[in-house]
């Protein structure tokens, strides 16, 4: 990992002091200044209809100023790096802070020390890959639906960051970063067919941005003129990315219910016991699976620490073979409750996987064996209904196909569906190997599930 | 409990209120961003357009913006059941209220077209006249990359040149004391507790937004506006006593985001509604389960809003029924535009729809939008028949065989819309606005009017990525049994297909029933919100499917 961005356009550790220095020179009444500076370099190129509709490079940043005195903490986030914006931005938060109405308590470090893992989050052939390249790589995203007369759109996104926090009591965390996101959708012309797939990781090396154009194609090929089936249940094999789709009320953020003082104390969402407190320790999953995180995860690097506060995260065994063993809390509640000198913050990734020596199986091998089902390639809009058990509604999009005595028969328009990550990860019948999916701004990796009497409730024959 | 003096007493905030005027609005604060005013903003501006068009663009604009987002949050109740931020005290407090989240952006964007592709070049910050040339030559030489080889020629809309300064009438939020905000809060909470009813938990934000905006292009054009942002979340939840375990939930319809200034909320009848509030949060608790079937249903003017916005208000837009956003937000079931325009029957008579942005009030409006064009009112829907679509200068010219077969000029409707400065200018939702019917029918009077239905209330609706199939739920649907609004229903969601949804409306509300919502909307994975209305009015539609949120229909 570089200890340096190399890039002009991002801030270097120095630049991110300097401006930490002053800052601290305009506050007034003491307590302790976070600084959270997030300096990024973006190029993205955009198509639609099989021509590339924009190119854009952008120079961004955000600075947040967080100050934390004995009237109160408050946050203020300005893209002003000027004197003067320094300045305005200073003093409208001091004067927030004066309101807030409970005082920040000194003896909880305000930004941790801790050392941190160090994954490498930084590839110089994605922060260097030009707007040239981009061109080049599109247009040979773009050829082959052009060639079949269908039409491609998609999005390709590469950043170069700079994340830095930096407080009064020391604390210097600074760490460089680069992203690629790339999702493609292959239509017809007339409309009746519909195939998409993408992916994200901190490298261009990583990713195949051509495996991508051509799944999409293929879907979409696969897809013209579906039919109607009835809706009911179905057994169903869910690919990586709408296993992901469904699991975002779980793990996704801001709705993350793996909270353990949302479980403990307010006694809301799937994981409370109501005033017994959390289920952690019950059997929650089917008792194949394993839902972990860890920042040396080869394919899951994240950055390795809370940015607004610094606090590193770490491995953590959230669901082994079915058992919740943790839900994540912050400091005060680890220090009041826990009676444990560590946060445990939920991060931005997640893998979810079988348990060793627990046989994995190709999609290919689950379709094989399924009598009737259907192969979903994502959801849309899922969102939840009931925090209590987690049940969501949300659409299929993008391929939707019957299986009938395992073979793919034919495509089926879409449905709309009732389920809860819970019930369906507890109907498992077959687990995959677990890849990235498209995430941005975090790194999941799951294995496509194939599940037994998945609830679609209504038609949604949309393409 | 904490009380309001207490507030009074320790908040310095509200110390410094106490000193303020009660009445009137005359105070103004320092502006936030001095140094704008001292920039020499037109050779800045003008080093971007000119370097953009020596590199080759055909057409170049640039942006500055200056915008300021205010948001404050307090809560009272029994629990700390919606606190964002907790701490182990929260539990002991009855009425917590939390440090204003601000933030400020300044930023400039410089967009440049060059062989039929868009290039963009955004900078956070202020940027000197050479970082804004600098810029120009960025945003035509991506365009000029990106565009090679392609040979479509891309036409723009013509556009006249415009000058000027404009800002929204109002009062502008940032001027008004931070201790009157909290005032205000405070006074949300006073009217619950008049009420004598026990609302046992009530969470309050007022979100507050201002956007200065420089606009100039390459055609000549050079505009400055200022608009504002005000709005306000009021949600309640009620029980009738202190050991009643089922929560009647409530959120207050008349504080959705609009167009204007802090006078927005100082008009609102907090007091006169409090009661109204609390009631329907109880009325919402005596629940019965639906049955599954079809039913007329009586929507409400703000449940007509939401269906309008998800349906005809996303399957409008042109850039979607053209595929242009198909790998992001998804397209429209308004398929062929083109062939579609003043033809398609997409809608009952009785419904005719505009869209503008130049609504007064209206949460999208503006005097110009971010391509310099002054928006008209388009009508979208003419009595049920598709009559033009939201477009830019850009997709104005993609149906423009369409315009000339109806005898009708290629014009925006004025749909540009940058959500900051370094983010390229998209097509966004403008105003719209369900024209009331001719006959002065009430809700009521379409509740009279119905043997067996149901009625909602407050409904929220969601569709699917063509706009075309959706659900309606709501905390507030009631049967209909022979013109009477009988017992409230539990669980109960909607489904409907868009065209026959519209197609099926039998009656609508008249001039009188009209009433105008806030809605706030993302694209794709944007950072901010954007808001713009939906003016709407009470509707009956026939023969809709009613099924239960919990089971399979």
């Amino acid at each position: 990992m570089p200890l340096e961005t190399n890039l002009p356009g991002v801030l270097s550790d120095a630049d991110g002091k300097a401006l930490f220095t002053k800052i601290r020179q305009m506050t007034t009444g003491g307590g302790d200044t976070v600084l959270t500076i997030r300096s990024r370099q973006s190029g993205s190129t955009t198509w639609a209809r099989n021509r590339i509709t924009l190119a854009s490079e952008t120079r961004t940043i955000n600075l947040t100023i967080e100050r934390k005195t004995l009237r109160g903490r408050a946050s203020i986030t300005t893209t002003q790096t000027d004197d003067a914006g320094l300045r305005t931005a200073v003093q409208q938060v001091e004067e927030a802070a004066s309101i807030d109405q409970v005082p920040f308590v000194r003896g909880l470090p305000s930004v941790s020390n801790q050392e941190i893992a160090h994954p490498t989050l930084w590839s110089d052939a994605t922060a260097h890959f030009s707007s040239g390249d981009r061109t080049a790589l599109v247009n040979s995203l773009i050829a082959p639906s052009m060639a079949a007369g269908m039409l491609s759109a998609g999005k390709l996104q590469t950043t170069a960051d700079a994340h830095m926090t930096i407080n009064a009591e020391g604390t210097f965390r600074y760490y460089p970063v680069t992203t690629v996101d790339c999702s493609v959708t292959t239509r017809n012309a007339t409309g009746t067919a519909s195939g998409w797939a993408g992916t994200n990781h901190y490298a261009l090396e990583k990713i195949d941005p051509k495996a991508l154009a051509a799944r999409a194609l293929d879907k979409c090929q696969a897809s013209v003129d579906p039919r109607a089936v009835e809706p009911g249940h179905y057994t169903v094999i869910l690919e990586p990315q709408a296993v992901a789709d469904l699991l975002t009320p779980m793990i996704g953020l801001p709705t993350n219910s793996m909270d353990r003082y949302a479980a403990e104390v307010m006694s809301v969402g799937p994981f409370s016991h109501g005033s017994d407190g959390s289920r952690i320790g019950e059997r929650i999953l089917d008792d194949r699976l394993i839902l972990h995180s860890d920042p040396m995860d080869v394919d899951g690097g994240f950055l390795p620490y809370v940015e607004s506060d610094g606090i590193p995260y770490r491995p953590a065994s959230w669901v082994d073979r079915g058992i919740l063993k943790e839900l994540g809390y912050h400091l005060g509640y680890a220090q009041w409750k826990l009676h444990r000198k560590e946060a445990l913050p939920c991060p931005e990734s997640y893998r979810l996987m079988a348990a060793p020596n627990v046989q994995t199986r190709s999609v290919e091998e689950m379709i094989a064996s399924t009598d009737r089902g259907l192969l979903v390639t994502r959801f849309y809009d899922v969102r939840c209904i009931d925090g209590g058990n987690l049940l969501c509604t949300g659409v299929t999009r993008d391929g939707l196909w019957l299986i009938q005595q395992g073979k793919i028969t034919r495509p089926v328009k879409n449905f709309r569906f009732r389920e809860s990550p819970l019930y369906v990860l507890n109907r498992v019948v077959n687990i995959g190997v677990p890849v990235r999916v498209f995430s941005p701004d975090r790194a999941w990796i799951v294995p496509a599930i194939q599940s037994h009497d998945f609830s679609f409730t209504s038609l949604s024959d949309a393409v | 409990m904490l009380s309001r003096r207490h507030f009074l007493h320790t908040s310095a905030a509200a110390a410094a209120a106490s000193l303020l005027p009660r009445k009137g609005f005359a105070y103004s604060a320092p502006h936030l961003i001095s140094t704008i005013e001292t920039l020499p903003i037109p050779a800045i501006l003008s080093a971007a357009i000119n370097e953009a068009k020596a590199a080759g663009a055909q057409y170049s604009d640039v942006h500055l913006r200056v915008s300021q987002r205010e948001d404050l949050t307090a809560f009272w109740g029994r629990t700390p059941g919606y606190a964002p931020f907790r701490t182990p005290m929260d539990e002991y407090l009855w009425f917590r209220y939390y440090a204003p989240a601000r933030s400020i952006r300044v930023g400039i964007g410089v967009r440049a077209l060059v062989r039929g592709t868009w290039g963009f070049a955004g900078l956070d910050g202020i940027a000197s006249t050479d970082q804004a040339a600098v810029l120009g030559r960025s945003a035509a030489a991506e365009a000029a990359r990106a565009g090679a080889g392609q040979s479509q020629v891309l036409e723009l809309a013509p556009a006249p040149v415009v000058s000027g300064t404009w800002v929204m009438p109002g009062i502008d939020p940032f001027s008004v004391p931070i201790g009157e905000k909290f005032e205000y809060l405070m006074a949300m909470q006073e009217a619950l507790r008049e009420t004598r009813l026990e609302a046992i938990r009530s969470y309050t934000t007022l979100n507050l937004c201002k956007d200065e905006r420089t606009f100039a292009s390459s055609d000549g054009s050079f505009v400055t506006q200022t608009t504002f942002t005000t709005g306000a979340r009021w949600e309640i939840d009620a029980v009738s006593d202190s050991t009643g375990t089922q929560e009647g939930h409530r959120v207050a319809d008349y504080l959705t985001p609009a167009g204007a200034g802090w006078e927005y909320l100082c008009t609102q009848p907090l007091h006169d509604r409090a009661q109204q509030l609390v009631e329907d949060g109880l009325r919402s608790q005596h629940v019965t389960p639906v049955n599954i079937g079809r039913y007329d249903v009586v929507f409400d003017a703000a449940s007509t809003a939401a269906l309008l916005d998800c349906t005809l208000g996303t399957a409008t837009e042109l850039d979607r029924a053209m595929g242009m956003v198909a790998n992001t937000v998804g397209t429209s079931y308004l398929t062929d535009p083109v062939a579609m325009l003043g033809m398609q029957q997409v809608a009952s008579p009785l419904i005719t729809v505009t869209a503008n942005r130049s609504m007064f009030g209206g949460a999208a409006t503006v005097r110009w939008d971010d391509e310099g064009i002054a928006p008209p009112e388009a009508t979208l829907i003419k009595n049920g028949i598709l009559n033009d679509f939201q477009t830019t200068r850009e997709s104005a010219t993609w149906l423009a065989p369409a315009y000339q077969r109806l005898n009708r000029s290629v014009t925006s409707n004025g749909c540009a819309h940058a959500l900051g400065s370094t983010t390229p200018v998209t097509q966004r939702r403008p105003n719209l606005v369900l024209q009331p019917g001719t006959q002065a029918l009430s809700f009521e009077d379409l509740v009279k009017n119905t043997k067996r239905g149901i009625a909602i209330i407050g409904g929220e609706a969601t569709a699917d990525y063509q706009a075309l199939n959706g659900t309606m739920t709501s905390r507030q649907i009631f049967s209909i049994t022979n013109g009477v609004i009988g017992t409230s229903l539990s669980n109960a969601e909607v489904l409907f297909r868009a065209p026959e949804l519209w197609r099926s409306v039998e009656a609508i509300g008249g001039a009188a029933t009209a009433r105008t919502f806030g809605f706030e909307r993302w694209r794709d994975r944007e950072e901010d919100r954007v808001a713009h209305s939906v003016a709407s009015v009470p509707i009956k539609v026939t023969n809709l499917a009613v099924g239960n949120v919990y089971y399979a229909s």
